[in-house]
C-alpha cells in the first residue's frame, strides 16, 4: 500500500509542478495585466471639486447669482438669539443703553455698560471684520453681475438689492465707528490693501448715493417677502440723513442737513406705499403688515429646539422663559399717562405706589409688568395648578420673582418684553413661530419726519406727526402748544417708547448727545412686596452700575486692525 | 470550540485546501460571533498538510514542516512506526552556560519536559523525525529536529543584531540601516490596558510624542508628533502605513495583530513623498509562520475610573460667590441671605447641594476584551486569523454610551512555485458607538454650569428640570433624551505577489499589491423628550417640563468611503562579493472617494417607533455630500553596503498631489544617508575594548507635507482645491435666509475663500546625525540621534497681516518658515542571570521648534512677535499676582474699573494703560519640549513585571476656570482661594465669570505647569507550568494583571484635572484609569 502512495505521488508532483508553472505564469500575466490597466486609468490627480461651483458657472446663470446675493442678506438684523452672532445685534444694542438689562450678558454688554470698552475687548459687540467680509462679497457680485447673462429686470432687481445691502452695511459701520475705509472694488489676494478712512460726512454721501442707486432699480413692492424694495433704501436714507443732521454730527447744526433729513424722511412718506398699522397693536410686530417697509424673515423651522425663539428668551421665568432682556425703569417711566402727560408732569396724577395704573396704552402692549395677564390660560395650566394664573407675579415670592419657578431666570429689573413676542401659542411645547425682524416701518419715517420738521421750524408739522404715532397707538388726547426744548423732549420721549426694542435708543442717545447723562445713571428696577390686605409696596432700586466716557460715543476700531494698518483710530481710545 | 478537519485524499489541490483555510476562517468567524469563550478542547486536532521533502534543520530558520502526518510521509516505512524513544540532550545559552528550566516541547503533541538545573534534558519522541520546540523566557525560541543527542543552543532576544526592522515599502536589518527609525514589538502594545493603540504607544519610542486627551470610550485616542511638529498651518499628524496602505486607521486594530509599529523619523521617511513630512508611522500586522496551528486565547476584564474628578462648589458657596461677584460689579444680589443661611445649615430638604460631576459621572465603569487568533502553515500556505471583541462602558452614570469593537483579519500567504508567492489579506472591522443624543459638549457644559442648589433629584426622586428645559446632565447623557448610534463598517481586503525573475537575473523580482479599503459610517440620531420636573417650593407641587425639553427627530447619515491603492515595484537584491545592492523603483497611485446622504425629520408620530418615515414632512432635510481625492507616485531607492561596514542609501519620489494646480502639482522628494559600521574595523575591534557595536549614521531628505486640512471649533475643513474659485451652498444655519410669505428657505451660496493659484506643498530639510552603540556584550544598547526640520512654504493664511476692512476670506498661501532641533535617544539594558531577569530602558525626546517667518501684523509690537519662539508658544498679559489694595491700584497702570481683588497686569510697553500690547509672547506652549519613557521589565521563574513610566516636561497648559460661561460654578480650589476683604492674601481674584475682562483673560496667571510623570501601564503575570495543564493540550497559560495610568506625579492635582488635559475649562469627558485582569492560553 505505501509503495501505492508513492508512486502516486511522484505523479501527483510531476503533474503540478507543470501545473504549478502553468499558474504561475498566468497569475503573473493577470497581475501584469491589471498594473497596466490601472495605469492607464484616468488621470488620478485630475480631480474636479464635488462640493462647490466654479467662478465662471456662478457668474453665467442668474439663478446662481441670487443665490451669492441671498447670503449677503445676513447682514441685515434677525430675530434669532444665535447666542452671540456678531452681525446680529438686534437684541444687544437694547440692553446696551439705558432700555434694557442683559442677564445673561450675551453679546458682551456688560463691557459697554460699565464703561470698560477698549480696542481689545469689544468682542462679540464689534461688527467690523464681518461687515466688510459682507462688504467684499458685494463688491465681488457687483463687479460681476453686469455680465451675468439673462432676463434684464431680474438682474437689475438683484443689483439693486445688492447696493442696497453694501449701503446698509456701510450704514451700521458709519454709525458706530464715524467715517471707515470706503471699499468699492473686491480685493484680490495680490491687491494693494491700503484705503484710509473717508470722513463721517464722505461716508453719508457715499450712502446715500449708492442707497439712491439702489432706489432706482429697486421695485416698489417685492417680488417676494423679505426682499429689499425702493422703500427699504429710502427709508434708511431718511435714517441716516437724520443721524447725520443730529447733534453728533452737526455740531452747528447746520440747517441744511435737516433739510436733507426732512426731505428724505418725506419722501418715503409720498410714496404712499405704506400705512400705519390700526389692529391690534402688538400683532404690528408679530406679522406681516402695511407699516412694514423693510424686514429680515427667520424661520421657525430649523430649529429644533426653542432656545433661539423669542419668546423663551423674552418671557417671565414663571413661565419658563428665562427674561434675557429685561426692560429697565427707566423705560416703564418714559411711558406717559394714558391721557399723554409725562408722569412726572405734577398734573398727570402718577402714583409710584400705583405705577400701573392710567398708563400710555403702549405701556399695556409692550411690556410684561405685575399682574399683567401674559399668553393664553391654556399655555400655562402648570401656574393654574399652581394656584395660580396667567398673571405675572413679579413680587416678592410670585412665581415669576426671586422665589418663584425657574429662579435663576427671573427678571432682574421685575418686567420683561411682550413686544415680539408672540402669545397665541405654547412656546414651551410648540418651539417658535416664523418671526420677522424690522428693519424700518412707517412708524420710524414719520418720528425722522417729525424731528428734522421741529429743526426746521415747523413745530406744527411735528406736532401733527407725533400725534398720528400717538392716536393710533390709543392716546386720545392729542399734543398741543408744545415748543423748544419740551417738543423735542416731547419728540425723543416718543421714540424711546415706540421705538423701543428695535434697536433705535442705543444710537439716539448718542445723535442727540445725551449719553453721557442716559447713559452715566444705574439702570434701574422695581421690588414689590406684598402687604397684608392685598396691597403692594414698590420699592425702585438699582439693578446695574452704569458708566459711560465721552470716547463711548463711537466704537474702538478693533486693535487687530489697528496693527496691521495705519488707520487712526476712535479719540480717547489710545 | 472544536477544530476538526479531516484528513484529505493524497492528491489533494491547492485549491481544496485554501478551502479548508477558508473554512477554518469562517469556523472562526462563528466562535467569534458567538463570543465563545476560552474553553477548548485540542485532543481532537488533526490537521493535514501538504507532503513536503524539505529537510528539517536546527538552522535559525524555521524551515520545518509543521504537520507531520503518517499518511502523507513519503519516508521508509520504518520512520513511521509508533515507537517511542527517548532522546537526551542539554540547553545553554551562547556562552555555554546552562539554562535550567528550559522547556522542551515535541512539536504537534503534548508531550514537554523542562531542562534541569545543569540543562539536560530526556524526552520521548515517536519518531525520529520529530521536532523539538525549545522555549525559555528571554530568548529566541527555536525549533530542532530531534537526534538521538542534543546539544541546543538558544540566543538571548535582545540580540539585536540580525533583528529586521520595516521600513518605507520593504524591510532591513537593523544593522545596516542609515535612519532614524524607532521600532517595537506589538507584544507590548498589549500590556497597555487601553484598547486603543495610539495610547501603548505613548512612551515607547524616542522621537514620539503622544498625549492623552479624553478617556471617552471609542474616543480616547492619543495624538502622536513625531519630534514635535514644524508647522502652524498645514496639518502636524504623521501619516499612518498599516501593511503598505496609507491612511488605514492606527487607533482600532487588534493591539494583538500586530506584528511590529516602526516609525520613520528623519529622511527616511522621504520615501512617502509630499506626505512625509510630519514623519510615518509604519505599521505591520502578524503573519502565518510554518508551524503547527498555535491558538491563542485572551480574555481580559477591566474597571475605567476618571484620573481626576472636577470638584466645583456647594450651593451656599455658589451663591455667596455669585453674591460677591455682584456686588463687586454694583449689580442687584442674585441670592438673599436667609437662602443662604438655609443651605449652609442643610437641614431643610429644599436648601440642598448637588455635586453636578459626582452625580453625572459614575466611578467604575466596565471593560472587557477577548481575542482569539490561529496562526500556523506549510511551506505552501501560511495563515494567521484572528478576531477581537472589545467592550467599553462609559462613566457617564445613567447613559448607555458604550463602544463596541469586533476585529476580524485573515492574512494568507501561498507560495504558488518556487518563484511566485501571492498573499490575500483582509480585515474587517465594526466599530459601534452608542452616544447619547446630545453632545459631550453640551453635557460637559451644563455639568460644570449648573447651580449646585438646583438638585439632581427632588425629595420625591423625580429628576429634576435643570437650569431650564430639561437640561439635567444626567437625563441628558442619558437614553431618556434619545441616542446618537455610530456604526463604522471597514473592510480592508488586500492582494499581492511576488514574482523573482530568476531567469533574468539572479535577486530581481516583481511584487505589487491592490487594496480596497471600503468604509461604511451609518449614524442614527435620534431625539426625543424626556421627563424633567420643576419644583415649587411654595406650593410644592411638581411640574413636567417635558414639553420644553425636545422634540422628536430622526437624523439618519450615511457616509460611504472608497480608497484603491495600487502599487507595483521592480526590485533588485543581491550581493556580489563585498558589495550589497538592494534596490527597487516602483509606482503607486492612491484614489479616495466618498459620499455622504443625510436625511433628517422631525415630530414623529409617537416617540416609540424610533423611525424616520414616522416623521413629519414639515422641517424634514434630505442632504448630501461627496468627496474625491487622488495622489500618484514614482518611486525608488538604490542602498549598497561594502562588506556591511559602509552604507549608502539614496531614494527619491516623485509624487503628484491633486490638490494643487496642475502646473505645480507635481514634486520630487529625495533623500541620502550614510552610516559607516566603525566597530567592523580592524582598527576598532583592535584596539577598543568593551563597545561591541559602534555605528554612525547621517541622513538628508527632502520631504513634503500636503495637508491643508484644519479643525476649526471641532469641524474639519479639508481644504481642498484652494487654487480654485469656489463657491458652497451655505450650510451654517445661522446664515440661513428665508424669503416669502411662507419664511421658505433659500439655497444661499458664498465664497469658501479667495483662490491662491500659487498654492503648493510645504517643503522640509531633514537633517539627521545618529549613533548606534552597544556594549557589555551587547547587553547595553544605546541610540542617540541629533536632528534639524527646517520646514518652509508653511501653508498659513495671511489672517494677521492682510487689513479686516478687505473682507477677504483668506486661503492658505506657502508663507510660513520653521526650524525645529532637538535629540532623541534610548537606552536599554537587560541582563539575565540564571532565572533571574531584567530590562530597563529609557527613551527621551527632546524637540525645540522655533519660528523662522510667519505672517504677523505690522505694528504689533515687538515681545509679541513670535520669531524666534516656539510655533504654539503662549501669549500672555504678564502678571504680579493681584491687587492687594487700593493703593496698589492707584500706584500702577491697570485696566478701567480695576479694584483691590483683581489680577494685577503688569504695563509691559510702560505706556500707563493697560491694553493688549501688554501681552507677551512667552517661550513656553502647551506640547512639551521634552517627552519621556521608561520601560521596565523583571522576570524570576514563571513571574514577571512590565512597568511603563511615562513624562513630559516644559509645557504650560492654560486653564480657565470661569471661561465657560457666566454662571458656571466656580471650582472649588478657585473659590477657597478667592480674594474677599477678609482674604486679602487669597491666591487667587475676587469672585469673577466670563464677563469678567479683567479676570477672565489670558494670563500667565493661568498658565498651569503641565509637566508630569505617571505610571501608564503596568502588568503583573503569571505562567504556569507547561505540564500542569499540558494533559489538556494547553501549552502555555498566562494570567495577568495591571492597569494604565495609575497615577501620576504632576502640578495639575490641585486643580482636579489630568495633567494631559488639553481643554482651557474643562468640558471634556475626562482622562481614565483602567484596572485589568486577564487570561491568555496558548494551545
Amino acid at each position: 500500500m505505501q509503495q501505492k502512495i508513492s508512486s502516486t505521488m511522484k505523479n501527483y508532483k510531476t503533474n503540478k509542478l507543470i501545473n504549478i508553472k502553468n499558474k504561475a505564469f498566468i497569475l503573473a500575466s493577470f497581475f501584469m495585466a491589471i498594473t497596466a490597466l490601472i495605469s492607464c486609468n484616468e488621470d488620478p490627480l485630475d480631480k474636479a471639486p464635488l462640493d462647490s461651483y466654479t467662478d465662471s458657472t456662478v457668474w453665467n446663470d442668474l439663478k446662481l447669482a441670487e443665490a451669492f446675493a441671498n447670503n449677503l442678506y445676513n447682514v441685515l438684523p434677525t430675530t434669532q438669539h444665535n447666542w452671540n452672532t456678531r452681525t446680529n445685534r438686534s437684541w444687544a444694542l437694547s440692553t446696551s443703553c439705558d432700555e434694557a438689562y442683559n442677564k445673561f450678558d450675551d453679546y458682551n454688554s456688560s463691557t459697554i455698560n460699565s464703561g470698560a470698552i477698549t480696542p481689545d475687548n469689544a468682542g462679540d459687540f464689534d461688527i467690523w471684520k464681518p461687515t466688510y467680509s459682507i462688504i467684499q462679497n458685494c463688491n465681488i457680485f457687483l463687479s460681476k453681475i453686469d455680465n451675468v447673462p439673462g432676463d434684464e429686470a431680474w438682474r437689475n432687481r438683484l443689483k439693486g438689492e445688492v447696493l442696497f445691502l453694501r449701503a446698509y452695511a456701510y450704514f451700521k459701520l458709519t454709525n458706530d465707528y464715524g467715517g471707515v475705509p470706503i471699499v468699492t472694488e473686491p480685493f484680490g489676494l495680490n491687491s494693494d490693501f491700503k484705503v484710509d478712512r473717508s470722513t463721517y460726512e464722505q461716508s453719508v454721501d457715499f450712502i446715500t448715493t449708492e442707497l439712491d442707486k439702489a432706489a432706482d432699480l429697486l421695485p416698489l413692492t417685492a417680488s417676494s417677502l423679505g426682499r429689499v424694495t425702493k422703500g427699504a433704501a429710502l427709508a434708511i436714507k431718511s435714517r441716516i440723513l437724520l443721524y447725520a443732521a443730529s447733534p453728533q454730527w452737526n455740531p452747528s447744526n447746520d440747517i441744511n442737513k435737516w433739510k436733507k433729513a426732512s426731505d428724505a424722511a418725506k419722501a418715503v412718506i409720498d410714496m404712499n406705499v405704506y400705512a400705519l398699522y390700526a389692529k391690534n397693536y402688538p400683532d404690528l410686530f408679530t406679522t406681516n403688515n402695511s407699516e412694514i417697509i423693510c424686514s429680515r424673515l427667520s424661520s421657525k423651522d430649523p430649529q429644533w429646539n426653542a432656545f433661539n425663539g423669542v419668546e423663551m428668551f423674552n418671557s417671565p421665568s414663571g413661565f419658563h422663559g428665562w427674561a434675557s432682556f429685561a426692560p429697565s425703569q427707566g423705560l416703564i417711566d418714559a411711558y406717559g399717562t394714558a391721557d399723554g402727560k409725562d408722569i412726572t408732569d405734577p398734573t398727570s396724577g402718577y402714583d409710584p405706589q400705583k405705577p400701573y395704573v392710567n398708563r400710555d396704552p403702549r405701556f399695556y402692549k409692550n411690556i410684561v409688568y405685575d399682574g399683567r395677564a401674559y399668553g393664553r390660560p391654556e399655555f400655562c395650566q402648570d401656574r393654574y395648578d399652581a394656584g395660580s394664573s396667567n398673571k405675572a407675579e413679579f413680587y416678592e415670592g410670585g412665581l415669576d420673582s426671586p422665589q418663584g419657578w425657574d429662579t435663576w431666570n427671573n427678571s432682574a429689573t421685575r418686567y420683561t418684553f411682550r413686544k415680539y413676542c408672540d402669545t397665541t401659542y405654547n412656546f414651551n411645547s410648540d418651539t417658535q413661530t416664523n418671526k420677522a425682524w424690522i428693519i424700518s416701518r412707517l412708524g420710524e419715517i414719520y418720528l425722522n419726519y417729525a424731528e428734522a420738521q421741529f429743526k426746521l421750524g415747523n413745530d406744527g408739522t411735528a406736532i401733527q406727526y407725533l400725534n398720528t404715532i400717538r392716536q393710533r397707538a390709543g392716546i386720545t388726547v392729542p399734543l398741543a402748544g408744545l415748543t423748544g426744548t419740551a417738543l423735542e423732549n416731547k419728540i425723543r420721549n416718543e421714540r424711546q417708547v415706540e421705538l423701543c426694542l428695535e434697536g433705535f435708543r442705543y444710537y439716539d442717545v448718542r445723535r442727540w448727545k445725551i449719553a453721557d447723562v442716559t447713559e452715566n445713571k444705574p439702570l434701574m428696577g422695581v421690588v414689590i412686596t406684598k402687604n397684608g390686605g392685598g396691597t403692594k409696596t414698590y420699592t425702585y432700586t438699582k439693578v446695574q452700575d452704569r458708566i459711560f466716557k465721552p470716547q463711548h460715543y463711537l466704537l474702538p476700531i478693533p486693535r487687530d486692525e489697528i496693527n496691521r494698518t495705519s488707520l487712526v483710530q476712535n479719540p480717547g481710545y489710545n | 470550540m472544536k477544530l476538526l478537519i479531516k484528513n484529505k485524499p493524497k492528491n489533494c489541490r491547492l485549491n481544496s485546501k485554501t478551502w479548508k483555510v477558508a473554512k477554518l476562517t469562517s469556523g472562526l468567524l462563528l466562535a467569534m460571533t458567538l463570543q465563545v469563550s476560552a474553553a477548548t478542547e485540542s485532543e481532537d486536532m488533526n490537521f493535514s498538510g501538504k507532503l513536503d521533502n524539505s529537510p528539517t534543520t536546527g538552522s535559525n530558520e524555521a524551515k520545518i514542516n509543521s504537520f507531520i502526518s503518517v499518511h502523507t510521509k513519503t519516508k521508509d516505512i520504518n520512520d513511521l512506526s509508533l515507537a517511542e524513544k527517548p532522546i537526551k540532550g542539554k540547553v545553554t545559552n551562547a556562552k555555554g552556560e546552562p539554562l535550567p528550566g528550559a522547556s522542551i516541547l515535541v512539536k504537534g503533541s503534548k508531550n514537554a519536559v523542562m531542562a534541569d538545573f545543569d540543562g539536560n534534558f530526556t524526552i520521548d519522541v515517536s519518531d525520529s523525525n520529530s521536532i523539538l520546540v525549545v522555549s525559555f523566557t528571554g530568548y529566541l525560541t527555536k525549533e530542532f529536529a530531534a537526534t538521538d543527542t542534543m546539544n541546543i543552543q538558544l540566543q538571548e532576544e535582545n540580540q539585536t543584531l540580525n533583528e529586521v526592522i520595516v521600513v518605507g515599502y520593504g524591510t532591513q536589518k537593523k544593522a545596516s540601516s542609515t535612519g532614524a527609525i524607532a521600532s517595537i514589538k506589538g507584544a507590548v502594545l498589549t500590556q497597555n490596558a487601553s484598547a486603543n493603540v495610539s495610547n501603548g504607544i505613548a512612551g515607547r519610542m524616542s522621537g514620539v510624542i503622544a498625549n492623552n486627551r479624553s478617556g471617552r470610550p471609542g474616543d480616547d485616542s492619543s495624538s502622536l508628533l513625531i519630534r514635535g511638529f514644524n508647522s502652524f498651518g498645514g496639518g502636524t499628524s504623521p501619516l499612518v502605513v498599516v501593511d503598505g496602505i496609507p491612511d488605514r486607521d492606527l487607533n482600532r486594530i487588534n493591539p494583538d495583530d500586530i506584528e511590529s509599529v516602526t516609525v520613520l523619523k528623519d529622511a527616511s521617511a522621504a520615501i512617502y513623498g509630499v506626505r512625509s513630512a510630519n514623519g510615518v508611522i509604519l505599521v505591520t500586522t502578524k503573519r502565518g509562520k510554518v508551524s503547527a496551528p498555535t491558538i491563542k486565547l485572551d480574555g481580559s476584564y477591566g474597571i475605567q475610573q476618571l484620573t481626576r474628578m472636577d470638584e466645583r462648589v456647594n450651593s451656599w458657596q455658589y451663591m455667596t460667590y455669585y453674591n460677591e461677584l455682584n456686588a463687586n460689579k454694583g449689580t442687584t444680589l442674585p441670592y438673599a441671605q436667609s437662602d443662604i443661611d438655609k443651605h449652609k445649615a442643610g437641614n431643610d430638604p429644599n436648601y440642598t447641594s448637588t455635586e453636578w460631576l459626582k452625580e453625572t459621572y459614575r466611578k467604575d465603569a466596565p471593560q472587557s476584551n477577548v481575542s482569539l487568533s490561529v496562526n500556523g502553515g506549510t511551506e505552501q500556505v501560511k495563515y494567521f486569523f484572528s478576531g477581537q471583541y472589545l467592550n467599553q462602558e462609559s462613566n457617564l452614570r445613567e447613559s448607555d454610551e458604550r463602544y463596541k469593537q469586533f476585529n476580524l483579519r485573515s492574512n494568507i500567504d501561498v507560495n504558488i512555485s518556487s518563484n511566485l508567492k501571492v498573499n490575500l489579506d483582509i480585515a474587517t472591522r465594526k466599530e459601534d458607538r452608542a452616544y447619547p443624543a446630545i453632545s459631550i459638549g453640551s453635557i460637559m457644559h451644563e455639568t460644570v454650569s449648573m447651580y449646585p442648589f438646583i438638585p439632581a433629584y427632588w425629595k420625591n426622586g423625580s429628576p429634576s428640570s435643570g437650569i431650564a428645559n430639561g437640561r439635567n446632565p444626567i437625563l441628558m447623557s442619558s437614553s431618556a433624551a434619545g441616542y446618537d448610534k455610530v456604526i463604522n463598517l471597514i473592510v480592508n481586503p488586500k492582494i499581492g505577489f511576488d514574482l523573482k525573475l530568476p531567469k533574468i537575473t539572479e535577486g530581481l523580482s516583481l511584487n505589487g499589491y491592490a487594496a480596497f479599503d471600503y468604509n461604511v459610517r451609518s449614524e442614527k440620531k435620534f431625539t426625543k423628550p424626556w421627563d424633567a420636573y420643576s419644583y415649587d417650593k411654595t406650593t410644592d407641587t411638581y411640574n413636567n417640563v417635558k414639553n420644553s425639553t425636545s422634540i422628536t427627530s430622526v437624523l439618519q447619515d450615511e457616509q460611504i468611503t472608497n480608497q484603491n491603492t495600487y502599487f507595483i515595484k521592480l526590485a533588485y537584491d543581491r550581493k556580489f562579493d563585498k558589495h550589497g545592492f538592494n534596490a527597487f523603483m516602483g509606482y503607486e497611485q492612491t484614489t479616495t472617494d466618498k459620499t455622504q446622504t443625510t436625511a433628517y425629520r422631525r415630530d414623529l408620530l409617537s416617540e416609540k417607533l424610533d423611525q424616520i418615515f414616522t416623521g413629519s414632512t414639515v422641517g424634514q432635510n434630505a442632504t448630501g455630500s461627496a468627496y474625491q481625492d487622488g495622489r500618484e507616485s514614482y518611486l525608488g531607492r538604490l542602498a549598497y553596503n561594502y562588506d556591511n561596514k559602509y552604507l549608502a542609501e539614496v531614494s527619491a519620489r516623485y509624487n503628484g498631489s491633486f490638490n494643487f494646480p496642475s502646473s505645480s502639482r507635481w514634486g520630487l522628494f529625495p533623500a541620502v544617508s550614510v552610516g559607516w559600521k566603525v566597530s567592523e574595523e580592524n582598527f576598532f575591534k583592535n584596539n577598543i575594548k568593551g563597545i561591541d557595536q559602534l555605528k554612525i549614521r547621517a541622513s538628508w531628505g527632502k520631504m513634503g507635507n500636503d495637508d491643508l486640512g484644519e479643525w476649526i471649533n471641532g469641524v474639519f475643513y479639508p481644504n481642498q482645491y484652494l487654487f480654485l474659485t469656489r463657491y458652497q451652498l451655505t450650510t451654517n444655519q445661522q446664515n440661513y435666509t428665508y424669503f416669502g410669505s411662507d419664511y421658505t428657505l433659500n439655497n444661499s451660496i458664498y465664497l469658501s475663500s479667495t483662490p491662491n493659484p500659487d498654492i503648493t506643498w510645504e517643503v522640509q530639510d531633514s537633517r539627521n546625525i545618529g549613533f548606534d552603540f552597544s556594549f557589555l556584550n551587547n547587553k547595553l544598547t544605546a541610540t542617540f540621534d541629533y536632528f534639524s526640520n527646517r520646514r518652509s512654504d508653511i501653508l498659513t493664511a495671511r489672517n494677521a497681516s492682510v487689513p479686516l476692512y478687505t473682507g477677504l476670506a483668506l486661503p492658505k498661501e506657502n508663507i510660513g518658515e520653521t526650524v525645529n532641533r532637538g535629540t532623541d535617544w534610548s537606552v536599554n539594558f537587560a541582563e539575565t542571570s540564571h532565572e533571574f531577569k531584567y530590562n530597563l530602558g529609557f527613551n527621551l525626546t527632546y524637540a525645540q521648534s522655533e519660528v523662522l517667518f510667519r505672517d504677523e501684523a505690522a505694528n504689533i509690537p515687538e515681545w509679541q512677535k513670535s520669531t524666534g519662539k516656539s510655533i504654539d508658544s503662549w501669549v500672555v498679559y504678564e502678571t504680579n499676582g493681584i491687587y492687594r489694595t487700593q493703593a496698589d491700584v492707584d500706584n500702577s497702570p491697570h485696566f478701567a474699573g480695576a479694584k483691590p481683588g483683581d489680577i494685577w497686569v503688569k504695563d509691559t510697553d510702560k505706556d500707563g494703560s493697560i491694553t493688549s500690547n501688554d501681552k507677551v509672547r512667552i517661550p513656553e506652549s502647551a506640547t512639551p519640549k521634552i517627552a519621556y519613557g521608561i520601560p521596565m521589565r523583571a522576570e524570576y521563574k514563571r513571574i514577571s513585571i512590565d512597568l511603563l513610566w511615562t513624562g513630559q516636561s516644559m509645557a504650560k497648559q492654560m486653564i480657565l476656570p470661569q471661561a465657560q460661561g457666566s454662571i458656571v460654578a466656580p471650582p472649588t480650589w478657585l473659590y477657597d482661594g478667592r480674594y474677599t476683604i477678609d482674604n486679602p492674601n487669597a491666591p487667587y481674584p475676587v469672585a469673577f465669570n466670563s464677563a469678567d475682562t479683567r479676570n477672565n483673560i489670558e494670563a500667565d496667571f493661568w498658565l498651569r505647569d503641565a509637566s508630569f510623570f505617571r505610571l501608564k501601564s503596568l502588568e503583573i503575570s503569571y505562567v504556569l507550568p507547561e505540564n500542569l495543564l499540558a494533559k489538556y493540550g494547553i501549552l502555555n497559560t498566562r494570567f495577568y494583571a495591571g492597569g494604565t495610568n495609575l497615577f501620576s506625579f504632576d502640578h495639575m492635582k490641585k486643580y482636579n484635572l489630568d495633567p494631559e488635559t488639553n481643554n482651557k475649562t474643562g468640558i471634556v469627558y475626562p482622562q481614565t484609569r483602567i484596572f485589568r485582569i486577564g487570561l491568555s492560553i496558548e494551545l
